[in-house]
This record gives C-alpha cells, structure tokens and sequence, in this order.
C-alpha cells in the first residue's frame, strides 16, 4: 500500500517528529511533510486500481442478467445473487416497491356505522401538528350523546409534514393516514388541500369504540 | 488549351523520378509537345476500357489525350518516387490523377521521365473523381460517421456510467414502442437543446459571445481531415482479390479514406486543435462573468501545460516511422521488415510511455474528467456558464467530438489505424496458411476495424471520465509539468538513442 492509503492523520498534516528548545530559547519542531511518492505522483498504480474496481460493476452490471423484478423491489430478497447483477434500479411506472406497513400515506376520516364521520372536532390533531395544515371548524352535532362534529375539516397537504401526529393524538380512530396513496401532483395550490369529503370518501367503517379504548385499540375486534 | 468539342479533354503533366530501373527510353513514344504543342497519336480504346502508352515528359510537357481522362502510373513505387504535384497541374489548366496511397507529390528536376498514360472512360472516373474529393469525404467521415457517434457518446457516457455505478441510466426514450435500450435520449436531447430559450445575459460581447461555440468547435470539425479512416479503395478491384503487384490498369481509380494526406499531419493536428482553446478563453471572457473568465483562464492554463507534453510525447514516434502522416505511420509501422497488418508492428508495443503520455495528455485537452477543472460541471463554474440552449450544446458536441477525435488519433498512430490483424491485401495470412479475400471485403473490413478501435478507445475515455476523481488544480499542473513534460523529454531521448543504435 501506498502512502496514500495510510491512515489519515498521517497526511493530514505535518507530523512532528523532534521537538527542542534552541540556544535562543525558541521551540524548534521538525515536522515530517507527508509528500507524495514518486510510484503515487504518476497516478498509474492508484488508477489501475480504480480501473479494476469501476470495470467489474461494469462487466458484471453488462452481461449479467437483471435481478427478478420483485426480488429487485424488496430489500432483503431471497435466492442466489452470485449470477445477477448489481443494478437496484426499480422501473417505477412499471414497478413498485411494497411500503412498509407503517407507510403513512394520505389522510383519510373514519366512518361511524351510520356512515357519518367518526371525528368529534375535538380540535386534538390540529393541536397536535407541527405544521398547523389542519383547520377544523365545528358545529353542533344532530347525533345523541355526541356534542360536536366538524362542519369543516382540512387539511393542506403541502403543508403536512407526514409526521403521523394527528393519527396518534386523535382518540376516536377518526383519522388515519393508512392508506397508502402519496399525495398526487397538482396544479392548484388549492387543489392540495384534502376535504372533509374526500377523506372521507376514502374512509371505512371503524369498530373501534368512541372515545378510545387505549393503545391496543387497533386489535380491538 | 484548346478543348475537343466531343469529350472533355485531360491533360496529365507528370513528373517522375528516374530513380534506376526506368522505362527502356527507346521503347516509349517521347513527345515534347510543350513548347510547340505537339499531339500524341490518339488512342482508341472505347468508352471503358483501358488503353495505354508509354512515354517520356519533361519538365513542362503538355500530354494531352482526346479520349477521356488521364492517369498516370510511376513506373516504381520507391519511397522518394513522386507524382506530379496537382497544384502545378492545376495551374497549368491541367488535371492530374495520382495513383495508390503514396501521397507524396513532390516537383522534381530531373531531366527524363517515364511513365505509363492510361486512358480510361471518363464517366467511371468521373464517379470515382467525385467521391475522391475531399469535400464529399469530410461530409461522409465528419457528418455521417463521427457526429453521429459523438451524439450517441452523450447517451453512451450516462448509460456506461450508470453501469459502472450499479444504475440503469437513461432507458426510456421511445418512438412507440421502440426503445432500444433508451439510445433515442440523444435525438431527446438535440431537440432540447433546439428549443430551449437561447439567453443571452446583459453586457456580455455578442458577437464573441456567439463566436465562442463555433471557434471551439470548428478545429475539431477540421482536425479530422489527417485521419486516414479506411485503406485506399480501388473500385476496380472490389470483387476481385488484389494480386502481389498490380497492374495500373486495375488501379486506375482510387478513392483515398483520408481527407488530407499531408507531410505534417500531426502537426496539422496540433496547431489545430491549439486553436479550440481560444473558443473556452472567449466564451468566458464574453459572458461578462467572472467565474466565466476565470474558467477560461483555467482551461487556457490547462490547454497550454498539456499541449507541450502532447506534442513532445509523440516525438518518439516520428523517430521511429520518419514521418509525420498518420497514413504513412499506418502504413508502415515501427519495421519495415513486418508486415503493417501485424499487431506486434503497431506502435503500442514499441512506444509505451509514448502512448502513456499522449493518451494522458489528450484526456486533459479534452478537457473532461479527471481534467475538468476548466468546467467542473457540478461544483466550480466554468468558462460557458452563461451559454444556455443550442450554444451551450455546441460546447458539448465539441467536447464529445474531440473524445472520438482522440480516438482516432490514438488508433491510427498507436494500435495500427485501420489494419486488421493479419490482413494483408490480398487476404488473411498468417499460421502457415492464408485465406483470400476479394479486395471489397478487405476494405470493408479494415474500415470496420477502425471503426471498433475507435469506439473501444472512446469507452475506455468514458472509463476514465467515471473512474478517476478530478486533479487539483495544482495536481494538475504537477502532472503536466513535473511529470509528463520530463517523462516525454526522457522518452524521446530514449527512443534516439534505440534508434540510433539498432535501427541507424
């Protein structure tokens, strides 16, 4: 190996190698400069070496197959990588990696069972987020035992942060973000922000029971 | 000059060495027809065949045939054998073929000349004349073969440095569906290039400004009329297979697969290709920028240190082949005992650190990764940040056509231009046997040839363009100066020496 191969703090800086006091009374250091070699100053030795490195990837990523489609799109895949090649690129109109289950995806507003919303504007989420994108306006509730639910509840989507506070502060499994849609391109800043309506059209039924039922409330059957 | 009213008079004025061995004087027709315009006796050979005669000019001789074109054959092919030289014939109103590949024209002085005047049918020459010029040959070579290739390259460099990096890079361009492996994202780019905004800031100089693009790649555009691209084709002699000596008859026409073929060639490269420099320099003292002008100054700086070594690091190699026509150095090689087709005749072998050096310093004149200080695309601003659209693609082709032209450089005057291993004219030989090939076949494949080594040598520059980390700049100058000037000046000093001992 060469010198520049070395450990760092060898080339990062002169190197002292004696140290006196002069007649005058000065500190005297000598310092071993870290030059070059005459075998690094060429740069043959070091490019070979980079050739080596660069034109394997090459050959192998050339003439080697491409790994299964599915085995690409997931971490950890099974099977003999020995005769595949090292491309981890997912074609990704056609292909798609599968998010972990925990993926936070877009908002959604959980249903009761009579199809009204489950959330009781009970103005936890938008307290709760860091990025204030959530704007509840309540109103009196017509259902018996419930005093409040939202006349409007919004959410900016370009101002969420995707932090899942909302989900975790609401007590009613009102809102999730399950759903695994990424919020979609638009050309409308306003046509960002997701309504009451449209998360609730991607909302289902939930058993959970009203008011929270702890932390477990998510296997509750 | 009068002119015949039913074909095109030529008139061929040739000079030729009597170098031993001429023609038997008392069996050619001597004519001095140029003082008193004597005729020579006409000769009647039909509209495609080949007639011929023997005769002895002089110095400012006017041989004038009725019948159609004119060629004139040397009577021997020794090194300092010359034809006549078209500039004098074209001056004298007279039109001149030169046979074979030789390429030399030279006046001479010498009292007597032979030669052979064959007389041909003027429509095949006509065809033949045409694709012989030079024009016609640059549109094909630069136009056809090379601007293509560069195009492709830009698609080349992602998809190769995609592969070296564990990516697929750019795959997805398509016609339909029709998207071989994305090699369309070129044709993509061009029309991006096309319709982007041409922006041109305030302040800057306009004219240079629009100059810039074309001073830095004209040169290039023009270098490549040294490069000797394919063997000499004799369209004669495409089906058949070439013999030992030919007779001139069959080699009468000629197309030459070399644009210039000039005594200095390589010189002729190097003062050109110097001038793309001033195309950096302008375009970044233009753009009323300072960062431009300082990347100009760069590649100014860079351009110079490495052009010396350059120069010098190809000195071995006129050494060796005494002379600096990149066709004669094909050629030939590093013996003139070995057959040229023979690799081991190429001067790879015999010049090493020649190579070394040359293809070092070449990279750095392209100004490309690991010498791209001058622009350093993502980090230091460069000489053409200002150019934005067609303009600034115009840098990019340039750069990307001076890679190929590099190439071609090093194949022809290193790994044997156009030769193909063991291919000699007349077929394959080698291993005790040989394998005869009709003439077409040869020519196509020395062109194929030099066409593959081109290429290979261009992936290999796109290798070091993703392999190697950019030099500092005062790396830089330490290599070139320190390094690659006194290596050179050692191996040319070397190399004298070699030659003078074995090969004087």
């Amino acid at each position: 190996m060469s010198a520049a191969h070395e450990p760092i703090e060898e080339t990062s800086g002169p190197k002292i190698v004696a140290e006196h006091t002069s007649s005058a009374g000065k500190v005297v250091r000598s310092v071993q400069v870290m030059r070059p070699t005459a075998a690094d100053s060429t740069f043959l030795v070091a490019s070979a070496q980079g050739f080596a490195v660069t034109l394997k990837h090459f050959a192998k990523n050339l003439f080697l197959p491409l790994r299964k489609k599915a085995a690409r799109a997931q971490p950890g895949a099974p099977g003999d990588l020995s005769w595949i090649n090292e491309i981890e690129t997912v074609q990704y109109p056609e292909e798609k990696v599968t998010y972990p289950e925990r993926f936070r995806g877009l908002h959604r507003l959980m249903l009761r069972e009579d199809g009204a919303v489950r959330c009781v504007a009970c103005m936890c989420c938008p307290t709760a987020c860091p990025a204030h994108c959530i704007t509840i306006i309540p109103e009196e509730s017509d259902s018996k035992g419930i005093e409040k639910r939202p006349a409007v509840f919004e959410i900016d989507e370009l101002r969420c942060v995707v932090c899942g506070l909302c989900v975790e502060a609401c007590p009613c499994d009102a809102i999730r973000m399950d759903t695994g849609i990424h919020a979609g391109p638009v050309e409308d800043r306003g046509d960002a922000v997701e309504t009451k309506e449209s998360m609730m059209n991607r909302g289902i039924k939930s058993i959970a029971k009203q008011g929270g039922a702890g932390p477990n409330w998510r296997e509750i059957k | 000059m009068r002119t015949s009213l039913v074909a095109r008079i030529a008139v061929v004025l040739c000079f030729l060495v009597a170098c031993g061995g001429g023609g038997d004087p008392a069996s050619v027709k001597a004519v001095d027809c140029g003082a008193n315009g004597d005729k020579l006796p006409a000769l009647n050979v039909g509209e495609t065949g080949f007639g011929r005669t023997a005769l002895v000019v002089h110095p400012g001789d006017l041989v004038k045939v009725t019948t159609g074109d004119v060629a004139v054959q040397p009577g021997h092919r020794d090194a300092d054998q010359t034809i006549a030289a078209p500039a004098l014939a074209v001056a004298a109103g007279i039109k001149c073929f030169a046979f074979g590949a030789t390429g030399e024209y030279g006046v001479h002085t010498a009292s007597g000349f032979d030669a052979t005047v064959y007389v041909r049918s003027s429509l095949s020459q006509t065809i033949f004349g045409i694709l012989d010029f030079a024009a016609i040959k640059w549109v094909f070579l630069v136009l056809i073969l090379v601007m293509p290739l560069a195009s492709l390259l830009t698609w080349a460099e992602r998809r190769q440095s995609a592969m070296m990096q564990d990516r697929l890079g750019p795959n997805r361009a398509n016609i339909g569906p029709i998207k071989l492996k994305g090699i369309l994202h070129f044709v993509a780019d061009a029309l991006k290039m096309i319709f982007k905004e041409d922006f041109i800031p305030a302040n800057v100089h306009k004219g240079l400004f629009a100059l810039a693009p074309l001073i830095a790649i004209a040169p290039v555009l023009i270098a490549f009329c040294i490069i000797p691209f394919g063997p000499t084709v004799y369209p004669h002699m495409v089906t058949h297979v070439m013999p030992t000596t030919p007779d001139a008859a069959q080699l009468a026409d000629s197309i030459r697969m070399q644009i210039f073929s000039i005594d200095f060639g390589l010189l002729f490269y190097f003062a050109v290709l110097t001038l793309a420099n001033y195309g950096g320099l302008i375009a970044g003292w233009a753009s009323y920028n300072k960062w431009a002008l300082l990347g100009g100054m760069r590649s100014s700086s860079q351009m110079m240190s490495y052009e010396v070594a350059m120069g010098l690091s190809l000195v071995g190699v006129f050494l060796i082949c005494g002379t600096l026509e990149p066709g004669a150095i094909v050629l030939h090689g590093a013996s003139e005992t070995m057959s040229a087709a023979n690799p081991l005749n190429w001067l790879w072998l015999w010049q090493p650190v020649g190579l070394v050096l040359f293809f070092t310093a070449a990279i750095a004149e392209t100004k490309r990764a690991p010498f791209d200080i001058p622009e350093g695309e993502p980090e230091i601003i460069g000489y053409f940040v200002e150019y934005s659209g067609m303009r600034w693609g115009i840098f990019f082709l340039a750069e990307f056509i001076e890679v190929v032209f590099i190439a071609a450089v090093v194949t022809t005057v290193f790994f044997g231009g156009w030769q193909v291993p063991f291919l000699e004219p007349d077929g394959f030989h080698g291993f005790g046997g040989m394998l005869h090939l009709p003439h077409g076949v040869v020519a196509a494949l020395q062109f194929g040839a030099f066409g593959l080594k081109v290429v290979l040598l261009c992936w290999f520059q796109l290798m070091v363009r993703w392999t190697l980390p950019r030099f500092r700049a005062d790396q830089l100058m330490n290599l070139g100066w320190k390094v690659l000037l006194p290596t050179a000046l050692g191996w040319i000093m070397f190399t004298a020496l070699i030659k003078l001992i074995f090969m004087a």
